[in-house]
């Protein structure tokens, strides 16, 4: 096993060498020229535009730029952005926030999901599976801008129980409409997941030889039909956690929330390679090690899986 | 209890026949009248039709029949598992003088494991995979209020364990089931069906899923040891052979209803009831002879036995010819680099003449099967050859490969599994058609009303899916799709080990019938000597990836050579039982 955990993380240097070429490579290829985007309608002088290609090393070739962008990455220092404000700072702001909302939306959709899939598989062609199922098949087919606009309406002004907008420095209150928003359609996938896995499980010849054992129902449930089902469920789990902290651009856009989502996608418009890629790099190290979680959660969960 | 039962012209004063002794005890379980249904999408479906059965404390019983008989369903009503949509819909089953049927889940629960314990029929899929052994045989204690501590349980399974014959059972206790073997988990099973001493065990085809070997030593041990505690068996299982080695009272099921029932000798020896008698000829365990299918045809049975050893040996060229033949497989450590070299079949060297039939006999494990795909050519040899008509395959191009699949087609274990779910029948035996272009569309309709006549079915199967058929008949289509290339070699590999015995009799006599017409030569693979009797010519028996014997079917059955092909044969349920009539 621990073989395996260094070997997967001697695999994290390929792929963010590989990663970052790649996004390198795709944001220079971008049409446009950021800096003379910069000086608007009335342009720069030629003066100050030289003295800003040269400060961001705009004038040297594609393959420069990448090496002085990987030293930046290794020394903290990723420079700064056209506003002057250091990337670094950018990204330790717009990150805590939207981890936290990952977090809580991880939470949401694990309890909830994981509950009322089991509750419908148990119930499995009852009255309750049937609607859940359908209900999980609309949340799965409307957009989130959708659910996040008519929370809005129904929760927040009508209701009046949550704070519409989150804003600068969110508390936890104000957080939760969002995280709830980003949470449906996992929530969903989540529920159906369970639900299936349940299914399949309950029939298994193992649960019924539990159950000649003279375990209880709840006994046998939890650590025979439970336990067998969360499997699948992790695995998903796992991924949507990189998922949520980049997919949150919508979410964040509608709530206010000055994330990584708005701050990526506000970089992207003015045209700032670095903190574009930099936000990305942190994004893809998120990922591998969201996953190399996931592996190594996976065989604690199942003997059966021996990583060699 | 006795371990073997021995009949001869009805002599038995050294063989301890069991007698039905229990005319002054209570029964212990008390079946009356059942009745048993399933609630399908096309309606109610009566599984168990008026069954009743008794044990006496102490008795060993075994229910006989085939798989939808409604052997398993009479048991798990018992202890209120049955599946789906069951229900027990009349009668009564009572248990120490207490009516089992309408009692609440509570009641149940307190029932099972308490007294009366299952061991389960696949010792693969019967056991939690993500808990260790020794937990899923500990719950069992405590849900059956064991009084002791932690350790007290701990100390409590590994006996549990040692007792149902499992060396070195603390550290077993502490693997998980995967790192068991089938046998080893079919021991953890009884482990957990005595753990708390139930007055009745359910065995529910306990060793179906074994090697015959195994199940001999097992079933030895578990009659052993409920003999020991006094516990009541009751023994669910197809094999008729078996059950009248291990059990004292038979109960014949056919179709939810029990037909015959008596002690094990007396209905071997006498059977009544018109199924019963089918069952008794065609078991094959206790078959003793080749099926003669050119017999029907007017041949005199002697002179075809004659012919077939002569060609045997002389005449008949072989088709396939295995020399050296060898696969190592190479097994990933657990360290980067390290691998260790797994040799699954060792330079074997086999023959098969045109028109015959060779059997490549062995357990699990033995390399039976790799030595089949080497043939096939879905696995290429480590080293060896594998000829075909005096041509290596190995050396062919792939073209000339493809050539070869057209003249020697398998067919596999599982008919469940080996027919695609979505295609209709016609597309299944048209398939091969297809990808060797053979014919058109016309012809090739016609080639497969005619397959399906070669195999029995009816023309009309060809508009189904495999869903609506039995397990026979799944198998009667892959060996239809298999001859739809008219290959010359056919390549079975267990291909009657999944279906009942009647069902496996009849095809074992169409292949039979088949490679009379059409001058097949057969590669049987299987693990089943019963079988290998009734339809081979040759057999080469394998252990550890070698072929240990390698003689005509006669000389291995009458004069086997070696120790382990004895083993073998007297392991074979029912081997020691003659019957009379």
């Amino acid at each position: 096993m621990l073989w395996y955990i260094g070997r997967r993380l001697l695999q994290v240097i390929p792929v963010f060498l590989g990663a970052t070429l790649l996004l390198y490579g795709l944001v220079f290829l971008r049409p446009g020229d950021p800096v003379a985007a910069l000086g608007g309608e009335r342009g720069l002088s030629p003066a100050a535009e030289l003295a800003i290609r040269e400060a961001y090393h705009l004038d040297q070739p594609f393959l420069m730029q990448y090496l002085y962008f990987l030293k930046g990455v290794f020394t903290f220092d990723m420079g700064v952005t056209f506003t002057g404000r250091p990337v670094v700072e950018v990204i330790a702001q717009a990150f805590p926030v939207t981890f936290q909302l990952a977090l809580m939306a991880i939470v949401i959709e694990t309890v909830f999901g994981i509950g009322f899939g089991l509750w419908a598989g148990v119930r499995k062609g009852k009255l309750f599976d049937s609607t859940v199922l359908l209900w999980s098949l609309v949340l799965i087919s409307v957009p989130t801008f959708v659910i996040g606009f008519v929370m809005q309406a129904v929760v927040g002004v009508q209701l009046g129980w949550l704070p519409i907008t989150a804003g600068r420095d969110p508390d936890f209150i104000s957080l939760l409409m969002p995280a709830i928003v980003l949470a449906t359609t996992s929530f969903a996938y989540i529920l159906r997941l369970t639900r299936t896995s349940v299914v399949e499980n309950i029939t298994a010849d193992f649960v019924r030889t539990a159950r000649a054992k003279g375990l209880p129902r709840d006994k046998v449930m939890s650590r025979h039909v439970l336990r067998n089902s969360l499997i699948p469920v992790v695995t998903f789990i796992g991924i949507d956690l990189g998922n949520l902290m980049a997919g949150s651009i919508v979410t964040e856009g509608i709530f206010n929330i000055n994330g990584v989502g708005g701050t990526l996608y506000q970089a992207i418009i003015r045209g700032e390679n670095v903190t574009v890629v930099s936000l990305a790099t942190v994004l893809v190290i998120v990922y591998i090690f969201a996953n190399l979680l996931v592996d190594v959660f996976y065989a604690v969960l199942d003997p059966r899986i021996r990583y060699a | 209890m006795t371990t073997t039962i021995t009949l001869t012209d009805g002599t038995t004063e050294d063989a301890p026949v069991p007698v039905e002794k229990h005319d002054d005890t209570t029964p212990l379980l008390e079946i009356k009248d059942l009745q048993i249904s399933f609630t399908t999408a096309t309606g109610t479906v009566e599984a168990v039709r008026g069954v009743d059965l008794t044990v006496y404390p102490g008795q060993s019983v075994a229910i006989v029949g085939e798989s939808g008989s409604g052997k398993s369903t009479t048991a798990h009503a018992i202890i209120d598992l049955l599946p789906g949509t069951g229900k027990v819909t009349g009668g009564s089953i009572s248990f120490g003088g207490r009516e089992l049927v309408g009692l609440g889940r509570k009641q149940f629960e307190d029932l099972r494991g308490r007294e009366i314990g299952l061991v389960p029929q696949d010792p693969m899929s019967n056991l939690n995979p993500v808990w260790r052994i020794g937990a899923q045989i500990d719950e069992a204690l405590v849900a059956n209020g064991f009084q002791g501590g932690k350790a007290e349980r701990t100390a409590r399974v590994a006996e549990l364990l040692s007792e149902a014959g499992l060396p070195d059972a603390d550290r077993r206790a502490r693997q998980f089931p995967h790192e068991f073997s089938g046998g080893m988990r079919q021991r953890a099973l009884i482990a957990i069906g005595l753990a708390s001493r139930p007055k009745l065990l359910i065995a529910d085809e306990p060793t179906s899923a074994l090697d015959v070997t195994v199940q001999k030593k097992i079933l030895d041990h578990l009659e052993g040891l409920t003999a020991e505690l006094g516990t009541a068996v009751l023994f669910i299982t197809h094999d008729l052979g078996l059950a009248a080695e291990r059990a004292e009272h038979l109960i014949v099921m056919y179709k939810g209803r029990v037909v015959e029932s008596g002690p094990a000798a007396q209905i071997l020896k006498d059977p009544q009831h018109e199924y019963t008698k089918r069952l008794v000829s065609s078991a094959p365990s206790l078959a003793s002879r080749r099926i003669q299918s050119a017999h029907e045809r007017g041949q005199e049975a002697d002179d075809l036995l004659a012919e077939h050893a002569d060609e045997a040996e002389t005449t008949a060229p072989d088709v396939v010819v295995a020399k050296d033949l060898t696969k190592v497989f190479h097994i990933r450590g657990s360290r980067p680099g390290s691998h260790t070299d797994f040799t699954a079949v060792d330079g074997i060297n086999f023959t098969l003449p045109k028109g015959h039939t060779l059997a490549l006999v062995g357990e699990s494990g033995s390399g039976k099967s790799t030595a089949a795909n080497m043939v096939l050519g879905l696995l290429d040899p480590t080293s060896g050859t594998v000829m075909y008509d005096g041509k290596d395959v190995t050396k062919m191009s792939a073209k000339e490969q493809f050539s070869l699949r057209r003249r020697v087609q398998p067919v596999f274990q599982n008919p469940y599994g080996s027919l695609d779910p979505t295609y209709s029948i016609y597309r299944s035996i048209e398939e091969p058609l297809v990808l060797h272009k053979v014919g058109d569309r016309r012809s090739r309709e016609a080639r497969v009303r005619e397959l399906l006549d070669m195999v029995s079915l009816p023309q009309a199967t060809m508009r189904r899916f495999p869903n609506e058929l039995s397990g026979g008949q799944r198998q009667r289509i892959a060996i239809a799709r298999a001859l739809a290339l008219k290959p010359e070699v056919l390549v079975l590999d267990e291909a009657v080990s999944a279906l009942d015995v009647l069902v496996q009799a009849q095809i074992l006599t169409l292949l039979n019938d088949l490679q009379a017409e059409l001058g097949l030569s057969f590669l049987f693979i299987t693990h089943d000597l019963a079988v290998v009797r009734q339809i081979a010519d040759l057999v080469a028996v394998m252990k550890d990836g070698r072929i240990v014997e390698h003689a005509t079917t006669d000389e291995v059955f009458d004069n086997p050579q070696q120790e382990y092909t004895r083993d073998l044969l007297a392991a074979i349920p029912g081997a020691s039982l003659e019957i009379g009539g």
